[in-house]
């Protein structure tokens, strides 16, 4: 590794610190070590290595062992014995070494001095966690998550790996995008064997190729016929450089070749390439605006400057079709990395389809079509079968949720329909919409004094300090959370689902207990228990709902719920 | 949107117009309304179909009388069917509009081979195979021979079609091939007869060129178009070329080798026929005598062969004497056969007119005129009374009785050329004898005369007053219509000088210099690192892009142009060239960005689209003169200036710049679309090129674009670029190169329109 010997002052971290406490031991001691011109003496400690000026007490420079990234050093046969440190931040730090015993003491102390960080780097590496600094950011970008992150996980409420499986939803999609979004792998250069230059060495007229593990891969995935060779020969047959050398000479690299050459090892592989080509010819072209042979209707012999096909150079034409060839193959290459699977020839648009959108002209059509939102469901046989017949509302609010209920409920509305009709024939007689009796009970409790028209109710929450009022908030918050997941598991139908209702059960409880109780006795303690109950009990009566449900569900169906619980 | 053009109320399926759109409608209306030929040229991407389609369709319901059908034709199979689909938007707009079905019907005509619908028959790929096989299938004499014996395979679709189709005409719609081909799955009829009996009755036709201009296919197809039709003939800057290849026949060794092959067969099949069924011989025998041509003619599957000779030149006689007998036929043929190879017998070079030829033919071995006439007419016969099924075989000898034919029928306008090798390998033997249409004129003169109206138009017709002195008629109107842009989405650039300052150019003295090769790379690949996506760059010639790509492998410059994108080359092979289309398109598609390689003249410039990101550049690497050392072209620019008066250089760069114009165009596809088209040859900026380009693109060509290095240029193409990344949305569009119908009919816009057409 050659040290970076640049002119570029650095920047270095000036931290003064004392030396924190006399437990550091160190472990080596390096004098005459200079750090921009300045002599010094290098500490080498327990946790951090440091710096400071001959007679000084603390430190000029000290970097952490866990906030450097690396360490380089100079190349032998440099004036300048110098090690540099490279930190996690992008900065750099270099020593020089300046034993005046000569060249070759400043090079033991460099490499006491490499040994020893080479040996404690690696301990204080540090864990970088990326799964946990991607989690980070998302909470700190993301109040409302970090604040039912505190609430529900810091609160023993529900697990942080439940939180982050089932509760950050967009933390989940978020990183599934991310995950699509690095399956795209790169494409390969079009110019990769351009990029194999041949060099000569000079001296006994020999030509040298640069091969990096990059352009063999792209060779590889460019023709796949090479790579089976590859797979065939080497090591059995010949040496892996035996082979390159064999294909640097082979047609692949030199276009102009002909592939009919039969000493060439790369022979069959040229010719596999080629029906591969022809089978193209035959299965691809599916654009029937693209399909040159058909393109004329009537075939007609005297079509053609005088043939000029025959007198041709054949070695042109090879190097033609050798181009195009290429291309494909690398335009499939990049395909198949795309996809994953090998590329399916895809059903050729209807030609019907193909035509009309080759003729419109968008800027002649009007486009006021309104933009279509995009429906994204996540449950699809939700959305196609309707709710599921055995869908319980909370606290059966609506009792007959069931195909029957529903069909009751259709046929209600239908003989309401048709009454509505049926006064006045085919025309709707606005008189028949309602019974005399419903119109005057509404009447009278829109009047003064009905229930509709009673004033605002006096708001309990008005009295509370707005300390108060964000906790009552967050706790809507976290509650409504977890109660979303618990209903989504409704009708428990699997094992799985069963098991998620316990699980939200107990959160529940335990939210009851951790949150729900302290916060309606500070509550108490700052106004009266009357108020406090009005307030708490929207929160009570929902999870009273849910506890209830929760219930009557174990108790029709004996759940093994000890167990569950005890797991 | 309805309009108002010159009174007559238009249905037009959208809801904003260009204004062109309107100006091209109103001069063709004036057409129609003389009853007289016009050429407009509209660029190309401007809706020419659609508006085409739109005004001639709204004529026809205003004057049902005055205006009974419309033959559009089209060059490509693929056009046609995009005229189809134009037509079906129209005819939908009109239902939606009126409340209620049309009464139009329309269909497409194709070979056999887009419409058969014959399990096995449809498999084959090859035109000719598909023709001959339905033949035996399908021809009268098989169809009795299955009557006598059912192991005879006929084709059921064709029995189907037979039995019930022509009773039942096609409900009136828009029918396109595939529809076609749907109908007849259903109907259990031919979906190719069916579309052949249709065309007589159907409002609107769309095929190919072919079976107006060539008088074998004409004959058959199109026989029965009446007088009061108007046929237009989109993209018709090549009609010429069509045109004289329909009439032009070429001969070479091996055709006549088996030309003697067929006569053999013939032979044989005479004798047997003789000692089996002698009474059929003779019947043909004395219909010849009676002269009357075919009273079984009538029957369309027969119509395998037909005579090369115009309609109008076909004499209403009795065949003569000589050839009646049908071994007396087969020795005729033969000997006329032996005579062409004794002509291919040569050392040098022999060029002639067709009287020459006849006098020859006449003193070395007797043959007269007459019978050389009908010797098309009389092979036709002789086949058909012979039942021979398969076909194939038989085209070399078909080819050389058309030739007999029309070299006795014509004795203007034509020639003969043989030459004994090719001119680049003079060492080996390679005899043909072309009999060359010299005259485009001949071919299509027909058709002006025999329709009310015909129209040619195309995106590149410029300049406009060649036509109609090479196809030598008189139109009232003329017409070329520039593009009304909002922006300047056209850069149309002469790059004439490399970085080097050494001239780029094609011209022959110079085109093999490495320098100006190595310069055209330059330009190539600094165009490609600043051009986002499809680049396409046309060369002269096929053989000038193969020896440009063999050194610029040597140069380095392939290397270095893959690095910035994906290359790919036209081919001579056209699946081959297909394949790397695709692949090109692909390329494009998902970002990696692509050069095209591909030849002036070739399939890819004259039939695909390269828009929006397809062709963000076009690069035209020297001017595409047609070569002309060939003798036919010779023969034909001294044909043209003795009959024309047309200066044999003005003849040659008209071609070569409306070639050129042709792939500078294929970059653009609507006002939304943009793209550079950078013409690479100092020739270019010479006021004789230059003028002869099309009119939208001489206005956006810049004086002071006409002479760059190719670093200027790519500036000008990195600040354009930029400009045009900018969203461009239809506001700002509107009222300048977009209209609404409200602003169409406001008074200034009219005035406008006024002045553009009177101004052209």
């Amino acid at each position: 590794m050659a040290l970076l010997i640049s002119r570029r002052i650095f920047r270095p971290h000036f931290i003064f610190r004392k030396m924190t406490s006399s437990s550091e031991s160190i472990l080596l001691l390096v004098p005459h070590v200079k750090l921009k011109k300045n002599e010094g003496e290098l500490y080498l400690m327990s946790e951090r290595l440091g710096w400071m000026v001959g007679n000084k007490d603390s430190f000029n420079v000290s970097h952490k062992y866990s906030d450097i990234k690396t360490q380089k050093i100079s190349p032998e046969g440099k004036p300048k014995v110098q090690l540099q440190v490279c930190l996690h931040d992008g900065s750099a730090t270099t020593f020089q070494f300046v034993n005046p015993s000569g060249q070759a003491e400043q090079m033991a102390d460099r490499d006491k001095v490499k040994d020893l960080l080479q040996l404690m780097l690696p301990k204080f590496k540090r864990m970088v966690n990326k799964d946990l600094e991607e989690k980070k950011l998302f909470l700190s970008e993301n109040p409302q998550y970090r604040q039912l992150y505190m609430d529900l996980v810091k609160s023993n409420v529900i697990s942080a790996e439940e939180f982050w499986s089932d509760y950050a939803t967009q933390f989940i999609k978020q990183q599934q995008d991310t995950k699509n979004a690095t399956q795209q792998d790169v494409g390969i250069s079009a110019s990769f064997l351009a990029d194999i230059k041949p060099q000569t060495d000079g001296c006994n007229g020999g030509v040298r190729y640069l091969l990096t593990s990059d352009v063999m891969a792209s060779i590889f995935r460019t023709y796949p016929s090479v790579k089976q060779k590859h797979l065939k020969c080497v090591p059995n047959k010949m040496t892996e450089e035996e082979f390159w050398k064999k294909f640097f000479s082979s047609h692949y690299l030199h276009r102009d070749k002909n592939i009919n050459d039969t000493k060439d090892l790369f022979t069959d592989c040229g010719k596999q390439d080629e029906q591969v080509l022809r089978q193209d010819l035959t299965t691809a072209i599916n654009d029937p605006l693209l399909d040159l042979t058909a393109l004329n209707d009537v075939e007609d012999e005297t079509s053609g400057t005088p043939s000029n096909a025959k007198i041709n150079n054949i070695a042109h034409q090879n190097m033609i079709r050798r181009f195009n060839q290429h291309s494909i193959l690398v335009l499939k290459a990049s395909e198949q990395a795309a996809g994953a699977e090998p590329a399916v020839v895809e059903a050729a648009p209807p030609k019907r389809m193909r035509l009309q959108e080759a003729l419109t002209y968008d800027d002649l059509d009007s486009s006021e079509s309104n933009p279509n939102v995009q429906l994204n469901l996540c449950r699809i046989e939700r959305y196609l079968n309707g709710p599921p017949t055995t869908v319980p509302s909370q606290a059966g609010v609506n009792r007959n949720g069931s195909s029957t209920g529903l069909a009751v409920d259709s046929n209600t509305f239908k003989s309401i329909l048709g009454r509505w009709m049926r006064g006045g024939g085919d025309r709707y007689n606005p008189l028949d919409v309602l019974s005399s009796a419903t119109a005057v009970t509404v009447l009278g409790e829109l009047s003064i004094g009905g229930s509709l028209m009673r004033g605002p109710q006096p708001n309990s929450a008005i009295h509370l300090t707005s300390e108060l009022q964000k906790e009552l908030k967050e706790l809507y918050v976290s509650l409504s959370e977890i109660l979303k997941h618990f209903w989504a598991a409704f009708p428990p139908s699997t094992p799985e689902l069963v098991q998620k209702t316990n699980r939200m059960i107990d959160a529940l409880h335990k939210f009851n207990q951790a949150k729900l109780t302290p916060y309606e006795q500070k509550l108490i303690q700052a106004s009266t228990s009357s108020e406090a109950e009005n307030i708490i009990r929207p929160l009570r009566f929902q999870l009273q709902a849910a506890i209830r449900k929760h219930s009557q569900l174990s108790e029709r169906r004996p759940l093994p719920r000890t167990v569950v619980s005890s797991m | 949107m309805k309009l108002n053009v010159d009174g007559l109320l238009v249905y037009f399926p959208y809801d904003y117009i260009y204004p062109e759109q309107f100006s091209y409608m109103l001069e063709l209306k004036r057409a129609l309304d003389a009853k007289g030929h016009c050429l407009l040229e509209m660029p190309s991407g401007t809706g020419k179909t659609t508006t085409l389609l739109s005004l001639i369709v709204a004529y026809m319901k205003a004057h049902p009388l005055d205006l009974t059908k419309l033959v559009y034709c089209s060059r490509t199979v693929p056009e046609i069917e995009k005229v189809m689909e134009e037509l079906r938007k129209l005819m939908n707009y009109y239902e939606k509009e009126m409340g209620m079905e049309q009464n139009i019907l329309g269909l497409a005509l194709s070979s056999r081979k887009n419409l058969c619908i014959h399990p096995s028959v449809s498999k084959e790929r090859e035109g000719k195979v598909v023709d001959g096989r339905c033949y035996s299938l399908t021809a009268s004499f098989v169809r009795a021979r299955h009557a006598a014996d059912d192991a005879v395979p006929i084709c059921e679709f064709y029995e189907g079609f037979d039995a019930h189709g022509k009773e039942f005409p096609l409900p009136p719609g828009v029918y396109n091939l595939d529809d076609l081909k749907e109908y007849g799955q259903m109907k259990r009829w031919c979906p190719y007869f069916l579309a052949r009996h249709t065309i007589t009755h159907a409002n609107i036709v769309v095929y190919s060129y072919h079976y107006l201009l060539d008088p074998k296919i004409a004959e058959v197809v199109s026989k029965e178009i009446s007088k009061t039709s108007v046929v237009v003939f989109d993209e018709a800057h090549n009609i010429d070329n069509v045109c004289i290849d329909s009439m032009s026949v070429k001969i070479t060794k091996r055709l006549l080798d088996k030309c003697s092959n067929s006569i053999t067969i013939l032979e044989t099949t005479i004798s047997n026929m003789k000692e089996n069924d002698s009474k059929r011989l003779e019947k043909e025998y004395k219909r010849l005598v009676e002269g009357l041509r075919d009273a079984t003619i009538a029957r369309e599957t027969d119509m395998a062969l037909v005579n090369p000779v115009l309609p109008s030149e076909i004499l209403e006689e009795a065949v003569p004497g000589t050839i009646r007998t049908a071994e007396h036929f087969v020795a005729f043929l033969k000997r006329v056969v032996e005579y062409i190879k004794t002509r291919l017998r040569v050392q040098h070079v022999v060029q002639e007119s067709p009287a020459g030829f006849l006098r020859d033919i006449h003193t070395k071995v007797c043959i007269d005129r007459k019978p050389l006439r009908f010797s098309a007419e009389r092979l036709a016969s002789l086949i058909r009374t012979l039942e021979i099924s398969d076909l194939t075989d038989f085209s070399p000898l078909v080819t050389v009785s058309h030739f007999a034919t029309l070299v006795s029928t014509y004795t203007k306008g034509f020639t003969i050329i043989i030459e004994p090798f090719e001119d680049r390998a003079p060492t080996v033997s390679n005899p043909i004898l072309y009999f060359s249409c010299l005259d485009s004129s001949i071919a299509i003169k027909p058709v002006f005369n025999r329709f009310q109206t015909v129209v040619i138009t195309s995106g590149t017709l410029s300049p406009l007053d060649m036509y109609p002195k090479i196809l030598d008629f008189h139109p009232v109107i003329m017409t070329s219509f520039t593009m009304t842009l909002a922006r300047p989405c056209i850069l149309p650039m002469i790059v004439s000088k490399g970085n080097d300052q050494v001239a780029m150019s094609s011209r022959y003295e110079t085109r093999e210099d490495t320098a100006v090769i190595r310069n055209y790379g330059n330009l190539l690949v600094e165009v490609a690192a600043a051009v986002p996506d499809g680049i396409v760059c046309f060369f002269t010639s096929y053989l000038y892009l193969e020896t440009i790509v063999s050194s610029w492998y040597d140069q380095g410059i392939i290397d270095q142009l893959q690095r910035h994108k994906l290359l790919f080359i036209e081919t001579q092979d056209a699946a081959e060239t297909s394949l790397a289309l695709i692949n090109y398109i692909k390329a494009c598609d998902n970002g990696r960005g692509a050069v095209l390689l591909s030849v002036a003249r070739g399939k890819v410039s004259e039939g695909i689209d390269f828009d929006h990101h397809l062709g963000r550049a076009v690069l035209m690497f020297g001017i595409p003169y047609v070569y002309t050392q060939s003798r036919i072209l010779r023969a034909r620019l001294e044909y043209l200036r003795d009959q024309f008066q047309i200066k044999e250089n003005d003849f040659l760069t008209f071609d070569a710049m409306r070639h050129a114009a042709q792939c500078l165009g294929r970059c653009m596809r609507g006002k939304t679309d943009y793209g550079i088209m950078i013409l690479a040859d100092k020739r270019f900026s010479r006021a004789d090129k230059r003028s002869k380009l099309p009119k939208w693109i001489q206005e956006h060509l810049k004086d002071t674009n006409c002479n760059l290095s190719t670093e200027e240029c790519v500036q000008i193409c990195k600040r354009w670029l930029r400009q045009m990344a900018q969203p461009f949305s239809r506001e700002d569009q509107l009222g300048i190169s977009l209209l609404t119908l409200e602003q169409l009919q406001s008074e200034e816009m009219q005035k406008k329109i006024q002045q553009r057409a009177q101004g052209v």
